[in-house]
């Protein structure tokens, strides 16, 4: 990617880092980054996956959020551990937040004080083996439009990578687009999984950008959400 | 069905010689005669030096069959083919054709093979992947044996016959009786399944409705781990007798508490019985870690059999590791007390004693009898370590011998 690619991602991700009041230098510096407070991390317990299905409860379970903890949360970089699990199973000892249609995937809420979810210490966080090929069948309908929404789409560039790294970068942009009030379960939603992104966009309205996994000194932009004009 | 962990009352765990023998109960009345009883004992991969874990394993093992057997029908589990194809003995066999290539195994003994065995995991290079599944298609396609376990079998045999165990088949290496796909359709209808190979994931063992921790039996890799043989030959094993005890390491508690539960719902009445490992000077320690150079058999062997004769040495062995060293792993190995045994040993068998009276045995063994099905070896260890033994007793001393 060019200096001038690579400068506006490094921007984008210095915005990004002083809504959490961390500097840009110690985050590429590879220091695993804090912001202050107790250190939240909501849950995702899931034994399928379905992009559409993943990305509409995404969007779901992060606008039900109580404002005080949403906020909290996206100061936390909008920590999520995905475990291995089978929310049916689980449902009797464990409250879930929200959970798919299909109770394949359900999500528990950070803990306010912090606390370490008891959900981890029964199931095993996700681990895959090759790329994740989030979906291969083009343009992708998470959501319909309800009265009020706009129609979005949610670009990816995460198909090299192993489902749970791939989620991470998901979850992030779409958790945070979401708290930030650029995205919600109103809005058609399409996602698009699109190979290299390339520059950023003007319409880009959010952005994940973070460490290249493959040139851990180069940035790269792993998703934007858009907001698509139908007229 | 009570779990013998907590049924054990706590006066056979009393330091063993400073306690008298529990008091004779009436011998239980069996409404039913017990079915037969499968005993899926741990096993112990042939990669390595027999520690005194190991040791007192196999002697539970032995005094247990010996004793259940008398009472109902007996059988265990013993098929290598499940154990060899389990990374750390398939993948130990990769390591030394690696960097040992071309050793000749034949006059090797035990230290040897066990300072190898603490190299390959020391060295902490995992096997490489394609040649570790070539080995494993052979193992269970052939029954192949390499021929560093096939002088440590050899080893293990001579030491069975010294202390008299029975042996259901140390060699015996059969085809596992369901394959892997197999089981996991087993394991789908028992409900306990979670399968993620369609994003590229494992498969687990899941009774995580029960509060049991989701167990991985197949890495996203495909490659399986210990419980994937251990289950394909103990789920149709199990079912085909209807019961089943369950020995093993106290450290694989988590594993088996899951077994049993996964058993149960195939309709095999489940129980366990965990044996605590022997703390040596460095504490409680896996093979893996060494440190057991200075407890391996062979010092056993020569240090008692010249001198008390093989009777009282397999005598004084069964007294020692079981009533001495008890079931949890609170006494550490202690060669003092293992010379007592011994002397105490010799001494039991200068008793004198009438004939076999099986009936007379019998009546005994249903005083002890564990309400989990079995006859604890504890139990009856006890009434033979203790300063002035029962002379009825000793009619317990085939069992010990």
């Amino acid at each position: 990617m060019s200096d001038v690619a690579d400068d506006e991602l490094r921007r984008l991700l210095e915005r990004r880092l002083a809504a959490s009041g961390v500097d840009l230098a110690a985050a590429l510096a590879g220091h695993d980054v804090e912001a202050g407070g107790p250190r939240l991390a909501a849950v995702v317990v899931l034994k399928a996956f379905d992009p559409a299905s993943f990305v509409a409860g995404t969007v779901r379970f992060a606008a039900r959020l109580p404002p005080d903890l949403s906020a909290a949360w996206y100061r936390q970089f909008t920590r999520t551990l995905f475990l291995v699990g089978d929310p049916r199973r689980l449902a009797a000892r464990f409250r879930f937040d929200h959970a798919s249609p299909d109770g394949a995937v359900a999500w528990r809420a950070p803990d306010p004080g912090g606390a370490c979810d008891p959900i981890a210490r029964l199931l095993k966080p996700l681990q895959t083996e090759g790329p994740c090929r989030l979906d291969r069948r083009g343009l992708l309908r998470c959501q319909p439009r309800a009265p009020g929404g706009a129609h979005r789409r949610l670009t990816l560039d995460v198909a090299d990578l192993p489902l749970e790294r791939a989620l991470v970068h998901l979850n992030h942009l779409a958790c945070e687009a979401v708290i930030e009030g650029r995205l919600g379960p109103d809005d058609r939603l399409d996602l698009l999984d699109a190979g290299a992104i390339g520059r950023p966009r003007p319409s880009f309205t959010a952005v994940r950008v973070h460490r290249d996994a493959l040139a851990p000194t180069a940035l790269r932009l792993y998703g934007a959400l858009e907001e698509v004009n139908d007229a | 069905m009570p779990n013998p962990e907590v049924a054990t009352p706590a006066r056979a765990e009393s330091p063993a010689g400073r306690v008298r023998a529990s008091p004779p109960r009436r011998a239980p009345c069996f409404a039913v005669a017990p079915g037969p009883l499968l005993v899926a004992p741990a096993a112990v991969t042939p990669t390595k030096a027999l520690t005194p874990s190991h040791v007192k394993g196999l002697l539970w093992l032995d005094v247990l069959f010996k004793a259940t057997a008398r009472l109902r029908a007996t059988v265990y589990v013993a098929n290598r083919r499940a154990l060899d194809t389990a990374v750390q003995t398939a993948g130990f066999w990769v390591y030394l054709d690696r960097y040992h290539a071309g050793e000749s195994y034949a006059g090797k003994d035990e230290a040897w093979i066990g300072a190898r065995y603490v190299e390959f995991h020391r060295s902490a290079a995992a096997p490489c992947p394609e040649l570790l599944t070539s080995y494993r298609e052979r193992i269970e396609r052939d029954g192949w044996t390499h021929p560093v376990s096939r002088r440590v079998l050899q080893i293990w045999a001579s030491y069975y016959e010294l202390l008299g165990l029975h042996d259901p088949g140390l060699w015996r290496s059969e085809p596992l009786p369901l394959d892997v796909a197999g089981l996991l359709e087993a394991l789908r209808d028992l409900d306990s399944l979670l399968d993620l190979r369609a994003l590229g994931g494992g498969v687990y063992l899941d009774r995580t409705d029960e509060g049991l921790p989701l167990r991985q039996m197949i890495d996203p890799r495909g490659s399986g781990n210990y419980l994937l043989g251990a289950l394909r030959e103990l789920l149709p094993a199990a079912r085909a007798v209807g019961a089943a005890l369950l020995l093993y390491d106290d450290e694989l508690v988590a594993d088996y508490v899951l077994l049993e539960r996964l058993l149960g719902r195939a309709g095999v009445g489940t129980s366990r019985l965990s044996l605590g490992r022997v703390p040596l000077e460095n504490g409680v320690q896996s093979s893996r870690n060494g440190g057991w150079e200075a407890y391996t058999f062979d010092r056993f062997v020569d240090r008692y059999v010249p001198s008390f004769g093989r009777e009282a040495f397999r005598l004084g062995m069964r007294l020692y590791f079981i009533a001495g060293l008890r079931r949890t792993a609170g006494v550490p190995f202690d060669f003092a007390e293992l010379d007592r045994s011994m002397a105490r040993a010799a001494r039991l068998l200068e008793m004198p004693r009438g004939p076999d009276d099986p009936d007379a045995l019998g009546a005994l063994l249903r005083r002890h009898w564990s309400p989990a099905g079995f006859v604890d070896p504890i139990r009856l260890a006890n009434l033979l370590f203790v300063r002035r033994p029962d002379p009825a007793h000793l009619a317990l001393l085939p069992l010990f011998t």
